[in-house]
């Protein structure tokens, strides 16, 4: 690392630590309780761990640097009309719905009247106290299977106040999704915010959650959203995660999720990104036994000067495991996307299938994509494929709508809206459809 | 005798009497390789001049060239000092009855019910049969000529159409081009020479079967067709060769010119002696093919179905410099036993709007090596080139090995380039699967392998198509469970 | 229909099943349940007619014949037909094409006339509006891009068309959601006739909720344990293996 860079980032971690003791100066004695030791655990880690460069061989084409320049404050919960929030929900959607602003939980716009009385959802620092639930959330946040947290990961830990545990026994089947809806608000003081949902689904449990963030940059500070989940499926559970990733244009975005999977459980991510003006996506999955399956369903669209960095990895350990990914997104402008894909099948991973795909159209000459799926396969009998695609809009369809009378912006983004309708088809729930549309085609329409 | 056999032994006698070449007993020149031979050959073809000159340059460039090492494939070197380069067909056949004949390559023709010349000829299929290095018969010439298509054995053609010749060969594949085409250039014996005037369409399907016959004898086709201004035809290539024991070079060159608006189809179905299980004998299939879509909107379109052949080196390519010019690439190479195939395409795209489609469907199966290499090359100034790649291999049971080589140059930030690739296993869990709903063992297998090649035998005419099944199912006997 | 009697399984030397015994009469389904490794796969595998399997003792009788005897092929003309855990893919075949050679290998093999293309094209779309399957699935690929869901659905359908005597279905549950759960259990119940009888291989319980079983029998250690009605399933869930597992370490004898 340079010595510029180096002393940028010590300066970055100098920041983070003069935050973290001034607020556990206000805990008043409570320092010594689960969370708060907690953290002090992450702040060290933290300390310890340099933030990702672009030397990291992963983080080549997203610069930490500019993620971690301003001079970021936790946020405080800010004054929001009910029509604002309303504005910022999805339409329709019938769910339970947990508000927070500025990363703060706002309990007066949250709506979670009528759970099921076995789901536990309870604040991270609750569930803590809980002796049922402190192991399992502990074996989550410390489980390193073959990959190391990175530094985004312990700041997480040392400063996420407002993170959730969700826990659901098993054959319980959680009725509606649960909706994590985070919006951000900033002026003239940079703020940080770091959501975290940590998840158990036991045997036969099912649950589809949505995370979904949304904010403004009213001045010139932006706001940085930094997320760590922890995603547990136990056998032959089932979760859908949705994520809609629609912050400001000026602001920053990181987000680690991490699942473990047990025998015959399913996770799928449908995940959505319009927003941000730098977002890095990490999504692992790790295997932990036979027959799972894992789908992967992403898109985004870029616009501007964003820059859109998805890096994921399945690590097939397992024999008979399945896993789908498949990626589509656009950039236009001076816009940047990235995908970087890893499936890495072990030798005991026998019978394993995994397909891989990613596809992305370039809609100007200043535009970029690299894009980069990785197959490492070290069994035999496995089925596994990958693809890439890179490509521009066919003119002789933008012709052909054009001669039926559409417009030529219309043509356009008629086509650029069919070719991301393949991913969100393979959502469920129909109403996140609709929203994610509407949220597109006000990006084609320029409101971003 | 089965029936397709006496058909092939008929039809070899057959030629005979047809028979142009005057002197039918052997003519073997000595073995090895020198510019003596060279010259012999040239002139018991009583060449013209600049053919001559042509091969010697050849011959001279060959000396300096080193044997390519790079493809995947394993085999002991070889002597060219040992190789008898030029052989005519012998007087008598090489059978005189069904006991000479190998049973088991019997066994394959009965099997495959091979709809051999005399069912081509009442399906109204050309064939122009080539015995060894001389090309003793061809039929339909005469319907052809009536629309001005030259469709003949390359010695003829330089003998009637040397102004042909002079400018064509050599324009695709130059004799530098690699060691196996200098070689080539400077000893090939024979050939097919195809002409089809500008705005015609060639009526039937254009065919040869080619047949190596004599011991120790390297085999170097010449095959040249030109297709001018809006033309189109259909060519198919059929192989099928006796045992042997010692291995057999095969070192071939194809040129195809397409013009402006021309349409050339070439189809190969290769099934040459593979050697035996131990990977004893065999062929050394050391081909060069390329096509030139020189003009604007032409378009050549290879499609091959590879079953034979000890060890398969061959990437039928093309050129693309016309505006709008299309290239297509459709491969079924199954290797079994201890065969090697290292094959696949190049498309270079020079022009505007070029096309080009890859679908390639590797199976490998007992101890084969089966590998796809493929080059997808975007010019410069190749605006808005498309290509699409498909590449899949298939292994049956646990000792063979499947590779993937493919290489993407794109010098042109237009280009649209999309590659996909899979491996997968047929294995006992489809075959059990199959057959848990009733399918018959035979009809499991015949069932995964033509549905894996679908692709590709869509892209065959329909003889052709049932022929390259029914190889498939033979090749792959006994190669699962 | 179907009686299996003390039948013993190696796989490579290792003993997996140790003397099994089941009697299955026409129109019963029975659940076969027990945790990991216990061998119910090996026996929905058996009564196949997978090859890996060694059959070291005991018989099978399948309608009077002896089960043992017949190959793969053989068993499934006979009317035995097993839904596998894993569906295999089969690229560039098309559902439509395989279901038509399916059920011609199988009506040859019973004596029956091959079906024209179109009786067996409104045979196919018959079963799958029945199963409500979209006739676009008969046009793709065999199971290939097909989901877990979908998969098994396709199995259902292969079964309403063949018409089996007994039906093995092998952890079909197994990573489902609900609403695929109950999607395959409707087919299973609209298929339930006297004559037809199924085993239903499960980890779970939940899967019961929507087959109801005669019988249930709990397998372990290679050996029918207990069996019992529904209510054992329940039992299961509620208890875990464990209070099984001691059952039998102390010598308590089954029912």
């Amino acid at each position: 690392m340079s010595t510029a860079l180096l002393e940028q980032q010590s300066e970055t971690v100098m920041h983070f630590q003069q935050l973290f003791q001034e607020r556990e100066q206000k805990l008043n004695g409570q320092a010594n309780a689960p969370l708060p030791r907690l953290q002090r655990l992450a702040m060290d880690r933290l300390a310890e761990t340099p933030f990702p460069t672009r030397r990291n061989e992963d983080w080549k084409y997203t610069a930490t640097t500019r993620i971690l320049a301003p001079a970021y404050t936790a946020g405080t919960e800010a004054e929001l009309a009910a029509e604002q929030v309303k504005a910022a929900n999805i339409v329709c959607l019938d769910a339970y719905v947990l508000v927070f602003v500025n990363g703060v939980f706002s309990a007066k716009h949250s709506q979670v009247y009528g759970m099921p009385p076995e789901l536990t959802l309870w604040p991270v620092k609750d569930a803590l106290k809980d002796d049922r639930f402190r192991p399992i959330i502990e074996a989550q946040l410390f489980h390193e299977e073959n990959q190391v947290h990175n530094a985004f990961e312990h700041l997480n830990m040392a400063f996420a106040e407002h993170g959730h545990f969700i826990h659901v026994p098993k054959n319980v089947v959680v009725d509606k999704p649960i909706h994590f809806l985070y919006i951000s608000e900033t002026e003239d003081q940079a703020i940080f915010t770091h959501p975290q949902i940590i998840i158990s689904l036991e045997r036969s449990a099912e649950l589809t959650i949505i995370e979904h963030f949304t904010g403004t940059v009213k001045g010139d500070a932006p706001y940085f959203t930094n997320v760590a989940n922890r995603f547990h499926v136990a056998e032959n559970a089932n979760l859908k995660h949705y994520r809609i990733q629609d912050e400001s244009v000026k602001a920053f975005h990181v987000n680690n999720t991490r699942v473990r999977q047990d025998r015959v459980s399913t996770y799928s991510g449908y995940l959505v990104d319009l927003g941000s003006r730098i977002v890095r996506n990490n999504l692992g999955a790790v295997l932990l036994d036979e027959s799972t399956n894992t789908n992967f369903y992403g898109m985004y669209f870029g616009r501007g000067e964003q820059h859109i960095d998805n890096q994921t990895f399945i690590d097939h350990a397992f024999p008979h495991c399945e896993s789908n990914e498949l990626y589509k997104g656009i950039v236009n402008d001076k816009a940047s996307a990235v995908f970087n894909g890893k499936v890495l099948v072990r030798q005991d991973a026998q019978k394993t299938n995994a397909y891989q795909q990613n596809s992305s159209l370039v809609l100007s000459p200043k535009a970029v994509v690299d894009s980069k799926p990785q197959l490492e396969i070290f069994a035999d009998d496995v089925k596994c494929s990958h693809g890439a695609t890179i490509g521009q809009l066919d003119e002789n369809s933008v012709f052909y709508l054009r001669s039926r009378g559409l417009s030529d912006e219309q043509a356009r983004a008629l086509l650029q809206h069919a070719f991301l309708k393949e991913v969100l088809d393979f959502m469920p729930e129909e109403k996140v459809i609709n929203a994610s549309e509407e949220l597109i085609t006000k990006k084609f329409q320029g409101e971003f | 005798m089965s029936d397709s056999m006496q058909t092939l032994e008929a039809h070899t006698r057959s030629d005979y009497k047809y028979g142009f070449t005057s002197d039918i007993d052997t003519e073997t020149l000595p073995k090895g390789l020198n510019e003596d031979i060279v010259r012999a050959i040239s002139a018991k073809k009583g060449e013209p001049e600049f053919l001559l000159e042509w091969r010697l340059k050849a011959f001279k460039y060959w000396q300096e060239l080193v044997e390519p090492t790079w493809p995947n494939v394993d085999y002991p070197p070889i002597d060219y000092q040992d190789i008898i380069y030029y052989a005519a067909p012998k007087k008598k056949p090489k059978y005189e009855s069904l006991d000479e004949v190998d049973p088991e390559l019997l066994d394959t023709f009965n099997k495959l019910g091979i709809p051999l010349d005399e069912q081509k000829v009442l399906a109204g299929v050309a064939v122009d049969a080539v015995i060894d290095s001389v090309s003793v018969k061809t039929t339909f010439k005469e319907k052809l000529s009536e629309l001005g298509i030259i469709f003949c054995s390359f010695s003829e053609a330089v003998k009637d159409h040397p102004e042909l010749i002079k400018k064509y060969l050599g324009t695709v594949v130059p004799i530098q081009d690699n060691f196996f085409a200098a070689l080539n250039s400077a000893v090939f014996s024979d050939g097919s020479f195809v002409y089809i005037p500008k705005g015609v369409r060639c009526p039937m399907e254009l065919s040869t079967y080619f047949r190596i016959n004599a011991a120790n004898t390297g085999q170097f086709e010449r095959t040249l067709i030109v297709a001018e201004e809006g033309s189109y035809v259909s060519y198919l290539e059929g192989c099928t060769a006796p045992m042997r024991d010692e291995n057999q070079l095969h070192a071939a060159v194809v040129e195809i010119i397409a013009l402006d608006d021309a349409e050339v189809k070439y189809s190969t179905v290769q099934n040459w002696y593979p050697g035996d299980k131990d990977g004893k004998g065999g062929i050394y299939n050391f081909v060069t093919k390329r096509g030139l879509c020189a003009g604007k909107n032409s378009k050549i379109s290879w499609t091959q179905v590879e079953t034979g052949s000890a060890i398969t080196w061959k990437y039928p390519s093309c050129v693309l410099k016309g505006d709008n010019s299309v290239g297509e690439f459709y491969s079924v190479a199954v290797t079994n036993n201890k065969q090697q195939a290292d094959t696949g395409t190049k498309m270079i795209h020079l022009g505007k709007n070029t096309r080009s489609t890859i679908v390639s469907k590797g199976i490998s199966a007992g101890y084969s090596h089966n590998s796809y290499r493929g080059l997808v090359k975007i010019g410069k100034k190749a605006e808005n080139a498309h290509n699409f790649s498909v590449c899949d291999s298939l292994l049956m049971g646990d000792k063979c090995g499947a590779h993937t080589f493919p290489y993407l140059e794109v010098d042109n930030n237009t280009a649209k380039v999309e590659h996909e690739a899979t491996t997968s296993k047929i294995g006992e869990d489809q075959l059990f699967y199959c057959m848990q709903r009733g399918l018959s063992e035979e009809d499991a297998i015949n069932m995964i392998v033509n549905g894996y090649c679908k692709e590709v035998f869509n892209e065959l005419p329909m003889e052709f198509a049932v022929e390259a099944q029914k190889l498939l199912a033979i090749t792959l006997e006994g190669s699962v469970g | 229909m179907l009686s299996i009697k003390d039948l013993k399984v190696d796989i490579e030397d290792k003993a997996i099943l140790q003397g099994i015994s089941l009697d299955i009469k026409p129109g019963e389904v029975h659940a076969i349940m027990g945790p990991n490794g216990s061998g119910k796969s090996t026996l929905a595998n058996v009564l196949s007619g997978r090859e890996e399997y060694e059959v070291t003792g005991g018989d099978v009788s399948f309608l009077g014949e002896d089960l043992l005897e017949l190959e793969v092929d053989e068993r499934a003309q006979a009317g035995i037909f097993m839904a596998f855990q894993y569906p295999v893919e089969i690229p560039g075949v098309t559902t439509a094409t395989f279901l038509k050679s399916a059920v011609n290998a199988v009506r040859e093999a019973r004596g029956l006339e091959e079906l024209k293309p179109v009786e067996m094209l409104r045979l196919i779309r018959q079963k799958a509006d029945m199963l409500g399957i979209d006739h676009k699935f008969l046009q793709r690929s065999l199971n290939e891009g097909f989901s877990g869901g979908e998969k098994k659905r396709n199995e259902m359908l292969q079964m309403a068309l063949l018409e089996p005597k007994l039906a093995i279905l092998d952890e079909t549950d197994s990573g489902l959601d609900i609403d695929a759960l109950k999607i395959v259990s409707d087919a299973v119940n609209q298929l339930r006739q006297a004559d037809r009888s199924f085993i239903v291989v499960t980890h779970y319980q939940r899967l019961l909720n929507y087959i109801v079983p005669d019988y249930v029998h709990v397998l372990y250690n290679g050996r029918i344990v207990k069996s019992g009605d529904k209510n054992l399933a329940l039992e299961l869930e509620e208890k875990g293996y464990d209070w099984i597992k001691e059952e039998v370490a102390a010598g308590i004898p089954s029912l």
